[in-house]
């Protein structure tokens, strides 16, 4: 939703470039429905909406109903969850711009009328799961790193195989040490895993410290000689991992 | 030594012992939860299809994430239960050794037999439901407190129960065991991410600890189970219906103790 607010330019500008997000990688895109344009004679409301049948949640996508015959354009967009605030219509209607940050299945619905008599199509656009986020810039190569990745045990299964393994992989774990990183002792841990005293482990809770309220699985490293803790979300697979420890591009 | 592999085969040949009572404690009941152990589907309810079995399966043991490479990378040698029915007591406390590893923890031997207290040190099996409560109220010893195969507390070293409340297990995840098929689906997919499980077998009486898990095209629905036996086995193979666990836990959390 956040996307929208500040896309607003972004939009106008995609409009005036008749480009839409239908351009950017991972995004389905269709018209619906054919053209079949009337005699000029026979002159009747036609509503076309150029767009994305797909993409991915949080992406800002942009509806296009130029290729409709009408005035009046009235939009609406419907799903199972509350769409106020998620779209929003430029150019007297002929644009529609859609961003939400909620995987579904949303309806685009589209009105034109021509004296009187008016058209409606509809369009279901599934907004899929976000990609993983983009790994952070890396380090100077030759840095090495205390390790310590904090996930939330309960959440294992809704974390990728390829995360799993980071978090879970022996062979893994021997290759960042081999690079010369260190993951701390107890350094694999449950967001609450206690000490016997219930509160959290004295050497690890800078590192949980940093890492809470903030979304998990992340990976937490700190230079050899101690110091301030970064966090980052942990990365798509263990080479992601490796080349950041590494410095690697 | 060869691996013991226990299937439809040769099951009769592994008489029943004396260490488990059957499950009381209703799957999702609210007793159940009130010891800790949460519904699959509320917590780890992303099974692994069975169409990608296979792959994950294999995939898991190239990169070696399950809880049987932790144990063998370590050499942990194995637990004997020698003359007790505390079956019950090894079988969840393999499963707090093998977690603690993969946890990045420093390798520990423990003591079962520090656990007898739940059954008032007699020579009893016991409810694993009753294992994880007790496991989660007072923890387990270290091994230089108290030697396996016994049940005489009087041969512990001074300072056990103190050290006992290093070594607890906290959260569990407990499994639906209504269908064979769908335990098999549930019991793979935990171990592909990395959890052991606490498991008792109704037809033997006994417990023990999951660890692993091999595709095997040979075997009841493909796979071959890895278990940690306490009769000075370690490692051994179950295949078959018989190797599906009339109940099985999988501990996802313990003490932090460095």
């Amino acid at each position: 939703m956040r996307r929208l607010t500040f896309s607003l330019m972004l939009v106008l500008g995609m409009i005036g470039g008749l480009a839409t997000a239908a351009d950017a990688p991972g995004v389905v895109s269709t018209t619906v429905p054919p053209a079949a344009v009337p005699p000029a004679a026979d002159l009747a409301a036609m509503a076309v909406i150029d767009g994305p049948t797909e993409s991915v949640a949080g992406q800002l996508v942009v509806f296009d109903a130029a290729s409709s015959t009408g005035t009046g354009y009235d939009w609406l967009v419907s799903a199972d969850v509350n769409t106020d605030g998620l779209w929003q219509v430029f150019e007297d209607g002929r644009y529609l711009a859609f961003a939400s940050p909620i995987p579904g299945k949303y309806r685009i619905v589209l009105s034109v009328a021509v004296e009187g008599q008016s058209n409606v199509v509809e369009l279901t656009f599934q907004n899929g799961e976000p990609g993983p986020p983009p790994d952070p810039p890396p380090f100077p190569p030759g840095q090495k790193w205390q390790v310590v990745i904090v996930y939330e045990s309960a959440q294992l299964d809704n974390y990728s195989p390829e995360q799993q393994s980071i978090i879970k992989s022996l062979t893994f774990r021997e290759q960042v040490t081999a690079a010369g990183h260190k993951i701390l002792s107890g350094g694999i841990i449950d967001q609450g895993a206690p000490s016997r005293t219930g509160e959290p482990p004295k050497s690890l809770a800078p590192y949980l410290a940093a890492a809470k309220s903030k979304s998990l699985p992340r990976l937490c490293i700190s230079a050899m000689t101690g110091g301030t803790v970064q966090t980052f979300p942990l990365m798509a697979d263990e080479a992601a991992v490796l080349n950041f420890l590494n410095g690697v591009k | 030594m060869a691996i013991i592999r226990i299937g439809d085969n040769n099951w009769r040949e592994f008489l029943p012992e004396n260490g488990i009572l059957e499950r009381t404690v209703l799957y999702g009941s609210p007793e159940a939860r009130a010891l800790g152990m949460v519904p699959i589907e509320d917590t780890l309810d992303v099974l692994i299809p069975w169409d990608d079995m296979k792959e994950r399966i294999d995939e898991a043991n190239r990169k070696r994430q399950m809880p049987v490479h932790y144990l063998e990378a370590a050499n942990h040698a194995p637990h004997n239960q020698g003359g007790t029915n505390y079956c019950w007591a090894y079988g969840i406390t393999l499963c707090l050794e093998a977690l603690r590893l993969m946890e990045n923890q420093p390798y520990r031997r423990l003591g079962p037999a520090s656990l007898g207290w739940l059954v008032d040190w007699r020579n009893r099996g016991h409810y694993l439901s009753s294992a994880i409560k007790g496991m989660w109220e007072r923890g387990v010893a270290s091994a230089e407190f108290c030697e396996d195969g016994t049940t005489d507390r009087e041969t512990f070293k001074a300072g056990w129960e103190d050290d006992a409340l290093n070594h607890k297990l906290h959260e569990w995840t407990d499994t639906d065991s209504s269908d064979d098929e769908h335990m098999a689906q549930q019991c793979a997919s935990l171990l592909v991410a990395g959890l052991p499980l606490y498991e008792a077998f109704n037809w033997w009486k006994h417990a023990l600890a999951r660890v692993g898990v091999v595709w095997d095209e040979k075997e009841r629905y493909n796979l071959r189970w890895i278990d940690w036996n306490s009769h000075g086995d370690g490692r051994i193979e179950m295949t078959g219906s018989r190797g599906i666990p009339d109940e099985a836990y999988a501990p996802r959390v313990s003490t932090v103790s460095l």
